[in-house]
């Protein structure tokens, strides 16, 4: 299944570059007119000539073997590229999933908890977070904590671990916010629903302390329907990283796949797009093998996605 | 000393803006070691009343009048008053799947109680062992390690109703225990029930909608109708002499193992709700023994060791039992 879907999306991926409107070839030219010993070198360096279904073969089984080709643009292998970007890129999706679990789920639960207050400023505040896109978040977090607070630097990833944390902390905020108001809101949801289940009165009835039903009871089967949505979120995160990368400057996989499409340098853009893609696919396997653990009704491997 | 005391309760629940009746003056008891039955038609209360026994009512129910378990009021008491009775009575559910956490192990759901009042789990998985067998589970220490749903509807009542005797109730209430269960199972779990209870001495609060079935097991029977007791009876009397018009309905409306009916008597019409209960007797509308005086607030009368809610009770006595015989 997982292996089936990545093939999918390779295919879709490479036949990208032929549906997109001007040639490899006009890009690598630059428009120029070139004598055809040129063009000719150039075809067979980028295997232009060959039918699609042989360049195809060429590239995936380089892309197996972590070779991407050469990028167009830069003259340069476009594993050495794109590496050191993936890091950056990966760095910031961890830092914003871990804010997307951590406070996404503990405002959600403090909503469901508490009935009243607490809960309806945890309505209203999520309703308002889940519908901001993350290039308005960035532009607010910036103007505030950066230009007039401080706090934060504006630009750039950062070097060393300390550094990188401060730098990437406003991104890692922009990123999740919709996400973090999304799992909340399901959190709080799931919570409420499972505290209504036959089973919690069971455990009521028995004399059960409180305490004990709400961590034993509800939250423990609330955990699957949550682990299922932040899951998702969480795999989504992968596709809206451009923006955010964007916004604040940051040198990503992200920032570098817009560059690159921009410059029709496809062997790039075709690698980081296989990239996301596998990202996507491994997160959502993640949640899947979560899912089977958290849930003893369901078996591994008749629930795949 | 009367175990359980339910003394005139009232018990109205919030729909919408509205506040809706379901218990009209409840009063029951059940006195330690005592199988008590409460039995009508669904939406007749029955369900509700043992919630308010283990005050569970829904968010926003009010309630007037009182229950009293071994002492204290229930639905005044203090919320560790409450667990600490709720500890003493076993519950039996309607339908094991739903009131069993399915992510959790048998063994989880049958010692979590004992494990939560501090005792060893070593010891509470033994005891937990011992009752599994009492309730005919051929190997328990398998089912211990099994999930809810790879057990049987019947299995898993079984689990139930070991779990209810962990903590040595001095009540179970069981309502409505073998409705979800087919037949063939039901008699045996209704029968593992009543054996394990009567070995104990536990008393019991039955709660169904099968007269028989209440009769076969109960000393005593509660029969409800529209949010209020209409008749109190003896077990063994009150099938082939009831004092309620309602009663005897119940009991020709079910078919006999003994006789061959040709067409059951249904009761006409359908039941009604505590709301939309008249004034005078609820039953009315569908009685056929229906007099002007029966438009009159009916109360609970005492005759020959039972009660009825019936003005006509002592003129009909002897016309109501089944008439099959």
């Amino acid at each position: 299944m997982l292996v089936l879907t990545l093939l999918a999306s390779s295919i879709v991926i490479y036949a990208a570059l032929y549906l997109a409107p001007g040639t490899p070839l006009s890009a690598l030219t630059g428009g120029r007119p070139l004598p055809e010993e040129t063009i000719r070198v150039l075809e067979q360096k980028y295997h232009l000539d060959d039918p699609v279904l042989v360049g195809y073969w060429h590239w995936l089984n380089g892309a197996m073997h972590g070779d991407f080709g050469t990028s167009f643009v830069q003259r340069v292998p476009v594993t050495d590229l794109i590496a050191p970007r993936a890091l950056t890129t990966a760095e910031l999706v961890f830092y914003a999933a871990v804010l997307v679990v951590v406070f996404g789920v503990a405002i959600g639960l403090l909503g469901a908890l508490r009935p009243g207050i607490v809960d309806s400023g945890m309505l209203i505040s999520t309703t308002v977070l889940a519908a901001t896109p993350s290039f308005v978040a960035a532009t607010v977090l910036i103007s505030v904590f950066s230009v007039r607070l401080g706090w934060f630097p504006t630009l750039g990833a950062g070097d060393g671990l300390l550094d990188q944390i401060r730098h990437l902390t406003l991104p890692a905020i922009a990123l999740a916010t919709s996400s973090l108001a999304l799992v909340a809101r399901v959190t709080r949801a799931s919570v409420l629903e499972e505290a209504d289940r036959e089973h919690v009165q069971t455990a009521q009835a028995r004399g059960l302390p409180r305490r004990l039903i709400v961590r034993r009871h509800v939250l423990r089967n609330a955990a699957i329907p949550i682990t299922t949505v932040t899951g998702v979120t969480i795999a989504s995160l992968v596709a809206a990283v451009a923006v955010v990368e964007q916004a604040f400057n940051i040198d990503g996989l992200g920032a570098y796949l817009v560059e690159a499409a921009s410059s029709k340098d496809f062997a790039v853009v075709q690698a980081i797009s296989l990239l996301l893609v596998v990202a996507f696919v491994l997160t959502s396997t993640v949640v899947d093998i979560l899912y089977a653990a958290l849930d003893p009704r369901v078996k591994l491997g008749s629930h795949t996605s | 000393m009367n175990l359980l005391e339910v003394d005139d309760l009232h018990v109205d629940l919030r729909t919408g803006d509205t506040m809706a009746p379901v218990l009209r003056g409840v009063s029951l008891r059940v006195s330690a070691g005592e199988a008590v039955g409460l039995v009508g038609e669904s939406g007749c209360g029955k369900s509700m009343t043992t919630r308010a026994v283990m005050n569970l009512l829904p968010r926003g129910a009010t309630t007037t009048g009182r229950v009293r378990f071994e002492g204290s009021d229930i639905l005044a008491a203090e919320r560790a008053v409450v667990r600490a009775s709720r500890q003493r009575i076993g519950i039996v559910f309607q339908d094991p799947r739903a009131h069993i956490n399915p992510v959790r192990r048998i063994e989880d759901f049958i010692t979590e109680q004992a494990r939560s009042q501090g005792h060893v789990r070593r010891m509470a998985d033994r005891r937990a062992l011992e009752l599994l067998e009492d309730v005919g589970i051929e190997d328990p220490r398998r089912c211990m390690t099994r999930y809810p749903h790879q057990l049987s509807g019947g299995m898993l009542q079984r689990v139930m109703i070991a779990a209810a005797l962990m903590v040595e109730p001095v009540l179970i209430l069981a309502d409505e225990p073998t409705t979800a269960l087919d037949v063939t199972t039901q008699s045996e779990v209704m029968a593992i029930l009543d054996e394990l209870r009567r070995e104990r001495g536990v008393a019991l609060l039955f709660i169904s909608h099968d007269l028989d079935l209440a009769m076969a097991v109960c000393d005593r029977i509660s029969v409800m109708y529209a949010g209020q007791i209409v008749e109190t009876r003896a077990a063994a009397l009150l099938h082939d002499d009831p004092l309620h018009p309602y009663t005897a309905g119940l009991a020709s409306a079910r078919p006999s193992v003994a006789h061959t009916a040709g067409r059951l008597a249904a009761i006409p019409g359908r039941p009604l709700s505590a709301l939309e209960a008249p004034e005078g007797c609820a039953f009315a509308p569908r009685c056929a023994h229906e007099k002007p005086a029966c438009s009159e607030p009916q109360l609970l009368v005492a005759l020959d060791e039972g009660e009825a809610r019936c003005v006509r009770a002592t003129e009909l006595r002897g016309l109501l039992g089944s008439k099959r015989g």
